[in-house]
C-alpha cells in the first residue's frame, strides 16, 4: 500500500507543479488568483477629500492612490526595474529582485530579494514609498506579499503583459504612480513611432512566413501562443506563428514543430551558451527547412522576455530575421 | 500449450503497437511509407517515388528510435520489477522500494543543476546510473549492518529511507536553482521526448544482458518466493542471489532512469499481469513481463504525445494515470478470487 | 550421522543456545521438546545452515560449514512455520521446487521421470495430490503446510528437520502426518528431527527425545524415561505426568500399529 499511496501523491503533486509552472506569466491566471486577494492600497484613510486625480486604476483594475512622493522605490521584477531606470528613477531604488541587479543603472549594492519568496521583514524595514511587483510572485497560488500590504505599505502588482498595449499601459502606469508622467508618455510615444517605422517597412505582399518561437529549450520545448505579445509581434510583422491556435505559454512536442515545418525558427533561450547551434544540431531537425536554410536566429532574451520599452529591440531583431533584405 | 498461444498473441500486440507508435503522431505516416524508408535505409534501395525527406527524417530520427526506446525501457523496467518482487518476496516491490529511481534522478539532477558536461552526451547517463547503483548499495550495505541475515524487511526499510532522502535532496536542489526547476520536475516525471537513436543503443545492452541474467536465475527466483529459510534449505544461496539480483535490478532501472527520467508503475504492475496470464514460473514471467512492459510503455508514450497535441505530457504521468486504476482493479480481482 | 558439539547461537546480541551437544545416528529419529523460547527452532536453524553459530556440527563426518549450499540441501532440509506466499504457483510447481538440487541443465532442462514420480509420491503422501493444480496463494494454512512438506519430501534429503509442522493441521491430519513420517524414515532409512509442541505426537514419532530449557539440553533419552519424569515437571512447571497419564497408554498403542 505504501508504494501506491506514495506514487499517487508523487503524481498528484507533480501534476500540480507542472500546471503551476506552465501558468507562469499567463495574465489570466494571475488575474484569477487576484480576485481573492486583498487590496494593495495603503491603509491610510486620513483624507476622504483626496483630489480625484490622485486615485487611479492600477494594472489589476483596483483603485490605487498615488503617493505624494516616490523617493524610495522597490521593484521586484527586472522588466519594471528597467522601466524605472528608463524614467530616470534608477537612483530612487532602495531594493530590487535578484535578476534586476544585472540591469545597467542599478546600484550593485542594493539589497536583492527572491521574486518568489521575498524577505518581508527586511523589505518593510526599508520603509519604501511604493513597491512594484508582478504576477510572477503569485503564480504559486499564494501571495507572498500579503504580509507587506497587511502592514500598510503601498504595493501594486503589474500582471505580465500579454500584449504591446499592456506594455504601454504598464509604462504609463509606472510613470503616473511615480509622478513622472511626461517621461513615461515620451517613452511610449518613442516606442510607438519606432514600431510604426518598422511596420511601414514591412512588405505585406510577400508570402507569409511561418515562425516557430522557442522560449524553453530541449528537451522540454516551450513556445508561445496567442495572448502573448510575442505572438502579437509576429503577426504584426506579417508572419504566422505556428502555434497561434494555442493559448499563452505551451510546452510542445518536437514532432509538432517538425510537422509544421516552419520557415523561420526564433529562440530567446538564455540558459544555453549557443541556443542557435543547439537547434541546428538537434536530432532529426536537419530535415526542417529552417535548419537547412540556416534560418534560425537568437532574439535578445532580455528584450524579448521583459515587457518594457526595450521590446522594440526584439521587434527589430525579429523583423530583421523575417525580412533580411529590408532591414539591414 | 496455453502459454505458447498467449506468447504469440503478446508478440503480435507488441508489433502492432510499435507500428501504431511509428505511424501516429503530429503527422500520420502510412505503414507503407514506413516500410519504404526502413527498406531504403537497411538495404540501400532507391525507390522511384521516394518518401518525402521530412517524413523520412521524422521516421528514422524521431519516431522509430523513440518507439524502440520506449519499448526497450518498458521491458527493462518490467524485468527489474520482477526481480525486485521475487527477491523481496513482496508483490508490491519495485525499483522505488530500493531507492534506485530516486538515486538516479538525484544524480541526473546534479548534472542538470551544476551544468556538468565533461563527459559530453554520456554525462547524464553515467551520473544517473552511478548514483542509482550507489543508492542501492548504500541501502543494502546499511541493511546488512543492521541485520546480518539481510532479511527483506530491513532491505525495504533502508531502501525507503534512502529513497526519501534522495527525493528530499532533489527538492532542495529545485528550490536552490529555480531556473532549472522546470527541467527537474519534468525529469521526475519521465519523458522520451527529444531522445536520440544513441539513447536507444545505450540502453539496449543493459536490457538484453539484464534479461538474460534474470532468465538464468529464474529457477532460483522461483524458489526464493517461498521465503528465505525455505529457499536456503532448498539449496539456493539466498544471500548471493539477493546481492546479484538487486544490483542487477538497480543497474537496469538506473540506466533507464538516467536516459528517460523517473517512470513509475511499469515495474510494479506488469509482473502481476504476466503472472496472471502465464503462471508464476519465472522462466515465463520474465520474458512475458518484458514484452508487456514494452507494450505498455509504447502505448503510454503514444498517448503522451498525442492526447493533447501539440502539447506533450510526460510519459511518467500517463503510466501512473493508466497504471494505477488498472493495478487497483487487478488487486481487487485477486482478493475476490481468494475469498472464493 | 550428525554430531553437534557445544553449539552457541542467537540473534543479534542475544545468545539463545548456550552450548548444545548431541549426536544422531543415521536412521534415528529424535523429537525436541521444551517450553517456548528454549531454543528449539534456533537449534534446528543451526543444523539447517540458516543461522550462524559457534561450535562444531559434523554431517557424516564433515563440517557443515564446508558444504556447498546445494549439497547441504541434499543432506538436510527444513520445514519451518509457513508464512503467507503471495505468488500464484500451483501446488505441483511448488512441490517440484524441492527437486531443485537434483536438477541439471539450467532453465532448459526437461523434467526427468524421477522428478515427476518423486513429486507425485510426495503429493500423495501429504494428501495434496487432488489439489495439484490449485494456486498456493489460495490455500488454507494447513493445506500450504502440507504442500511445503511435500516439497521437502520430494527433495529427499538425508535428514528432515521439522519445526512444529502440525500447528495448522486438523487433528486427523496431525496423526496422519506423524504416521507418514515414521513410515517414511523407516522405509528410506533416513532421519527426522521434529520439534513438537505436543508430547503425544513426539512419542508417536520417535523413541528418543531431547528436552530443552533455557538454551540447553536438559535431558536426552528415551520417551519412556523422560515422559513421566520429575525433570519434565520442573521444566514445564506443571504436573505433566498427571496430564499425560491417561493419554500415554492410548497413544503408545496407536503408535505401535
Amino acid at each position: 500500500m505504501r508504494n501506491k499511496i506514495k506514487k499517487s501523491l508523487i503524481v498528484f503533486l507533480s501534476s500540480v507543479m507542472v500546471l503551476t509552472a506552465s501558468a507562469c506569466g499567463n495574465k489570466k491566471q494571475a488575474a484569477d488568483t487576484d480576485s481573492g486577494s486583498d487590496s494593495q492600497q495603503t491603509t491610510s484613510q486620513s483624507a476622504s477629500s483626496e483630489k480625484d486625480s490622485s486615485i487611479i486604476k492600477d494594472r489589476e483594475g483596483n483603485d490605487f492612490e498615488i503617493p505624494d512622493h516616490a523617493d524610495k522605490i522597490i521593484s521586484m521584477a527586472p522588466a519594471i526595474t528597467q522601466t524605472l531606470v528608463d524614467l530616470g528613477l534608477g537612483d530612487k531604488l532602495v531594493a530590487v529582485d535578484k535578476y534586476s541587479l544585472s540591469i545597467k543603472g542599478v546600484d550593485q549594492d542594493l539589497p536583492a530579494y527572491d521574486i518568489m519568496a521575498p524577505d518581508v521583514e527586511s523589505i518593510s524595514s526599508l520603509k519604501p514609498d511604493i513597491i512594484f511587483t508582478t504576477g510572477m510572485s503569485k503564480s504559486g497560488g499564494e501571495d507572498p506579499f500579503k504580509p507587506i500590504t497587511d502592514l500598510g505599505l503601498l504595493m501594486t502588482s503589474i500582471p505580465s503583459a500579454s500584449s504591446l498595449d499592456d506594455i504601454k499601459e504598464d509604462i504609463l502606469f509606472i510613470g503616473e504612480s511615480t509622478k513622472t508622467d511626461e517621461k513615461a508618455e515620451k517613452l511610449v510615444s518613442d516606442m510607438e513611432s519606432k514600431i510604426k517605422d518598422i511596420k511601414d517597412k514591412v512588405n505585406n505582399d510577400k508570402p507569409e512566413k511561418t515562425v516557430y518561437f522557442e522560449i524553453g529549450e530541449s528537451p522540454n520545448l516551450v513556445s508561445i501562443g496567442n495572448g502573448t505579445y510575442l505572438n502579437e509581434i509576429i503577426e504584426m510583422l506579417g508572419a504566422k506563428n505556428i502555434f497561434s491556435d494555442q493559448e499563452g505559454w505551451v510546452s510542445v512536442s518536437d514532432e509538432s514543430v517538425m510537422s509544421e515545418n516552419p520557415d523561420i525558427i526564433l529562440t530567446n533561450v538564455d540558459y544555453l551558451e549557443d541556443p542557435v547551434s543547439d537547434i541546428l544540431n538537434r536530432n532529426g531537425w536537419d530535415a526542417l527547412d529552417a535548419v537547412k536554410n540556416k534560418q534560425v536566429f537568437l532574439i535578445d532574451p532580455n528584450a524579448s522576455s521583459q515587457p518594457n520599452a526595450h521590446v522594440v529591440t526584439a521587434i527589430e531583431q525579429i523583423a530583421k530575421a523575417l525580412y533580411p533584405e529590408t532591414f539591414k | 500449450m496455453k502459454n505458447a498461444k498467449r506468447f504469440i498473441i503478446l508478440i503480435l500486440l507488441c508489433i502492432l503497437s510499435l507500428t501504431a507508435a511509428v505511424g501516429i503522431g503530429s503527422i500520420a505516416i502510412d505503414p507503407g511509407d514506413t516500410l519504404k524508408v526502413i527498406a531504403g535505409k537497411l538495404f540501400h534501395i532507391r525507390f522511384s517515388n521516394p518518401v518525402d525527406d521530412t517524413i523520412a527524417s521524422i521516421l528514422l530520427k524521431t519516431r522509430i528510435p523513440r518507439a524502440l526506446l520506449a519499448f526497450v525501457s518498458g521491458a527493462g523496467l518490467a524485468v527489474s520489477g520482477v526481480m525486485m518482487q521475487s527477491v523481496l518476496q513482496n508483490p508490491l516491490a519495485s525499483s522505488f522500494t530500493l531507492g534506485v529511481s530516486s538515486g538516479a534522478a538525484l544524480g541526473a539532477s546534479f548534472v542538470i543543476v551544476l551544468n556538468i558536461t565533461f563527459l559530453g552526451f554520456l554525462t547524464l547517463p553515467v551520473f544517473g546510473l552511478t548514483a542509482g547503483i550507489i543508492t542501492v548499495f548504500l541501502s543494502l550495505g546499511v541493511a546488512v549492518k543492521v541485520d546480518k541475515g539481510l532479511h527483506n524487511n530491513s532491505i525495504i526499510l533502508t531502501g525507503m529511507a534512502f529513497s526519501m532522502f534522495a527525493n528530499a535532496m532533489i527538492t532542495i536542489l529545485m528550490s536552490v536553482s529555480k531556473e532549472n526547476m522546470q527541467r527537474l520536475v519534468f525529469w521526475q516525471m519521465g519523458s522520451f521526448s527529444m531522445r536520440t537513436p544513441r539513447d536507444f543503443w545505450m540502453i539496449l545492452p543493459f536490457v538484453l544482458i539484464g534479461t538474460i541474467i534474470a532468465m538464468i536465475c529464474s529457477r532460483q527466483m522461483d524458489i526464493m518466493t517461498l521465503g528465505d529459510e525455505q529457499a536456503q534449505t532448498s539449496g539456493v544461496d539466498v544471500q548471493k542471489m539477493k546481492w546479484l539480483l538487486l544490483s542487477l535490478g538497480a543497474v537496469l532501472t538506473g540506466a533507464i532512469v538516467s536516459v528517460a527520467g523517473v517512470i513509475g508503475f511499469v515495474d510494479l504492475f506488469t509482473p502481476h499481469v504476466a503472472r496472471r496470464l502465464f503462471g508464476a514460473a519465472h522462466k515465463y514471467v520474465i520474458p512475458a513481463s518484458a514484452l508487456l512492459g514494452g507494450l505498455f510503455m509504447v502505448i503510454c508514450d503514444l498517448l503522451a504525445r498525442t492526447v493533447v497535441s501539440p502539447l506533450e505530457i510526460p510519459v511518467g504521468a500517463i503510466t501512473a494515470v493508466v497504471g494505477a486504476p488498472f493495478f487497483i482493479y487487478l488487486f481487487l480481482n485477486k482478493r475476490e478470487r481468494k475469498v472464493k | 550421522m550428525i554430531h553437534a558439539e557445544n553449539i552457541r547461537a542467537g540473534y543479534g546480541d542475544v545468545e539463545i543456545l548456550h552450548g548444545v551437544s548431541f549426536s544422531l545416528k543415521s536412521n534415528e529419529n529424535i523429537s525436541i521438546i521444551g517450553p517456548n523460547g528454549c531454543g528449539k527452532t534456533t537449534l534446528l536453524r543451526t543444523l539447517a545452515g540458516t543461522l550462524p553459530f559457534s561450535g562444531k556440527i559434523l554431517l557424516d563426518g564433515q563440517n557443515v560449514k564446508n558444504f556447498k549450499k546445494k549439497v547441504l540441501a541434499g543432506k538436510v532440509s527444513m520445514l519451518s512455520q509457513s508464512t503467507q506466499i503471495y505468488f500464484n504457483y500451483t501446488v505441483y510447481d511448488t512441490v517440484m521446487m524441492g527437486r531443485y538440487i537434483h536438477e541439471k541443465d539450467g532453465i532448459f532442462r526437461k523434467v526427468s521421470s524421477e522428478d515427476k514420480s518423486m513429486v507425485q509420491k510426495a503429493m500423495e503422501a501429504t494428501g495434496v495430490d487432488q489439489i495439484y493444480n490449485r494456486e498456493i496463494n489460495a490455500l488454507s494454512g494447513g493445506q500450504l503446510q502440507r504442500v511445503l512438506l511435500a516439497k521437502v519430501i520430494a527433495q529427499d534429503p538425508d535428514i528432515i528437520l521439522l519445526d512444529e509442522p502440525t500447528n495448522h493441521l486438523d487433528l486427523s491430519y496431525q496423526v496422519e502426518l506423524i504416521r507418514f513420517l515414521k513410515k517414511w524414515s523407516k522405509r528410506t532409512e533416513k532421519s527426522v528431527i521434529g520439534v513438537l509442541h505436543d508430547m503425544n505426537l513426539a512419542m508417536m514419532l520417535t523413541d528418543r527425545v531431547l528436552l530443552m530449557n533455557h538454551g540447553r539440553i536438559e535431558a536426552d533419552g528415551s520417551c519412556r524415561d523422560i515422559f513421566g519424569s520429575e525433570l519434565l515437571n520442573s521444566v514445564y512447571k506443571m504436573n505433566v505426568s498427571a496430564y499425560m497419564v491417561d493419554s500415554l497408554e492410548k497413544w503408545k498403542n496407536i503408535a505401535r500399529r
